[in-house]
């Protein structure tokens, strides 16, 4: 057998798993399968006495992959029903197929495939893709490599950016599906997501417009400045010191959960 | 045959017993002291590690103050066609860095072809060209991870063409040009020799034992419990206890080595799991007293 022939029956067997006709055409005429795929007329013959084994094969790679889409997002899972989810994977696994070596990001991968599909989808809940998203923040947020960085040490300055946790992630959803209401309730959402220092767990904090606002500035580097000025103009508000006032107990609030760290250390170019 | 002296170093420094692979289901009770004295060592699958922060990598490094702990990788896809994956490389060897200077080992299959990743360990095909081209990926692992590599054989379920030797050909031909380790997983052997019709011993006795640094001990399952013509190596039920025979069959051979037992799937909650180790681990010392015997010492 030489590389080429060994690489054609491994490259055969790989489409036998992610092509969305594979398991009919198996059934129907492997041989002919095979043949398509480049397979030495050998190998075709000897793979042909295992085709219920190739099914197998094929049946445990999606089973696997399903398994650990339905551990992380149950509630989705629940949502779609098993015989959409194999329709889905199928899918997937034809179009893109997971790409990463960690087993733990199949699920995010295969979101990030489905959410453009799902939003388009009439026949799926309008909430899928928030509460999809919302259950994989958990584990985005608990796994962090980021996150329990040490104070910047510098007090906060308007000419400044800020510094925060590197586990802080920043949600907007058009439904409110971190109250676990059934169904959600439709209700622009922002969600801060941090891990907290002391438990190692996600904390969520429900964010106002306005907090909301700003914590998108801070993140995109704005200073601090910057970033009260263009949240005002974000919501329609004056800088008051009402709403001065509301910032800077918010901004505390940031600093005694360790998710605000102080001034970064370096200004923003320009 | 000779014996890599790297290997046979490693083997002396290497725990014995009976071990566990160490999985999320009961790390914490781990981290908290509920198998301190019952384990002699763990093993762990470092891609359910790399790239995670939070209350993972303190607790990892707390469990590996109080146990030996053996690193068993699941996508380096030595049989895969295409590179070995520099990323992949550089953060396992940065990983690995505080595990001691073990082998690492993975599997003899391939995971995925064209960047795309199956996650299962599937199959790579019987032939000398094929034993070579692994063995030539294996060494380069073990270059890039700068430690002895060691290579597990799995339960396969098809042979992946014609194979011009047969499976113990294969992996002593690879075991020799890689001159790399053998994680020998008898249960694989036993699922093997029930799928394909083959005598496990009679396999057993063809594999390269020299080459063996751990055994891997696992349960399995029928694929269709109606029809019951295909096993399946779930790592989801007690181990059989033909694999115990198996087991104790390569320690009167071989010694002491580490041997790992594997739960991956309908894991039962950790007593009940240590009660199954501690059954193994009097099927492993039996095994050996035999070997004592046999040599003429005292068991």
């Amino acid at each position: 057998m030489t590389e080429d022939r060994e690489g054609a029956a491994i490259a055969a067997f790989a489409a036998a798993m992610c092509e969305p006709d594979a398991p009919a055409r198996i059934r129907d005429d492997l041989p002919t399968y095979l043949a398509e795929h480049g397979v030495d007329p050998a190998d075709r013959e000897i793979l042909t006495r295992h085709r219920d084994q190739l099914l197998v094969y094929r049946a445990m790679v999606h089973s696997r992959l399903r398994g650990v889409i339905s551990e992380y997002l149950p509630r989705t899972v629940a949502i779609l029903g098993k015989p959409r989810l194999h329709r889905e994977l199928s899918a997937f696994m034809a179009e893109q197929a997971p790409r990463s070596v960690y087993f733990r990001c199949v699920p995010g991968e295969f979101l990030a495939w489905a959410a453009p599909r799902w939003r388009l989808d009439d026949a799926l809940p309008a909430h899928l893709v928030d509460l999809a998203s919302h259950e994989l923040l958990d584990q985005e947020v608990h796994d962090s490599v980021a996150g329990g960085e040490a104070a910047s040490g510098l007090p906060l300055a308007l000419d400044r950016p800020v510094q925060l946790d590197g586990s802080v992630r920043l949600r907007r959803y058009a439904f409110a599906v971190h109250r676990n209401d059934d169904p959600p309730t439709r209700e622009p959402t922002a969600l801060l997501a941090y891990r907290d220092r002391d438990s190692l767990r996600m904390r969520l904090l429900e964010l106002t417009p306005r907090a909301a606002a700003l914590c998108s500035h801070l993140f995109a580097g704005a200073c601090l400045q910057t970033a009260l000025t263009d949240t005002c103009t974000d919501c329609g508000e004056v800088m008051s010191d009402e709403f001065l006032a509301a910032m800077a107990s918010f901004l505390a609030d940031l600093g005694d959960r360790g998710v605000l760290l102080g001034a970064a250390d370096s200004c923003p170019p320009g | 045959m000779s014996v890599p002296s790297d290997l046979s170093l490693r083997s002396a420094t290497a725990p014995t017993g009976v071990g566990l692979g160490l999985r999320g289901s009961f790390i914490a009770e781990v981290d908290a002291g509920a198998a301190d004295g019952r384990v002699p060592f763990f093993e762990i699958s470092p891609e359910n590690h790399m790239h995670r922060g939070g209350a993972g990598p303190a607790r990892l490094a707390r469990i590996r103050e109080r146990f030996p702990v053996l690193t068993h990788g699941l996508s380096m896809s030595i049989g895969g066609l295409e590179p070995l994956d520099s990323d992949y490389f550089a953060t396992l060897r940065e990983f690995l860095a505080p595990f001691g200077e073990h082998w690492h080992s993975d599997h003899l299959c391939f995971c995925g072809v064209d960047g795309k990743q199956l996650h299962d360990l599937l199959p790579v095909p019987f032939t000398s060209a094929s034993a070579r081209r692994l063995a030539a990926r294996v060494r380069e692992a073990a270059d890039r991870l700068e430690r002895p590599m060691a290579v597990e054989n799995i339960s396969y379920y098809l042979p992946l063409g014609v194979p011009s030797v047969d499976e113990p050909e294969f992996i002593a031909e690879l075991l020799e040009r890689a001159d790399c380790g053998l994680v020998l997983d008898v249960n694989n052997v036993f699922v093997n020799a029930t799928n394909h019709g083959f005598d496990a011993r009679a396999w057993l006795a063809r594999i390269p034992l020299a080459r063996v640094v751990q055994l891997h001990i696992a349960g399995h399952e029928f694929w269709d419990d109606v029809e019951q013509t295909l096993i399946i190596d779930t790592h989801g039920a007690p181990v059989r206890t033909e694999v115990d025979e198996l087991l104790a069959w390569v320690i009167e051979r071989t010694g002491p080595l580490p041997v790992l037992l594997e739960r991956d799937n309908n894991i039962p909650a950790l007593p009940e799991l240590l009660a199954e180790r501690d059954r193994l681990q009097a099927v492993y010392d039996r095994a050996l007293a035999r070997r004592e015997l046999a040599a003429g010492g005292q068991p």
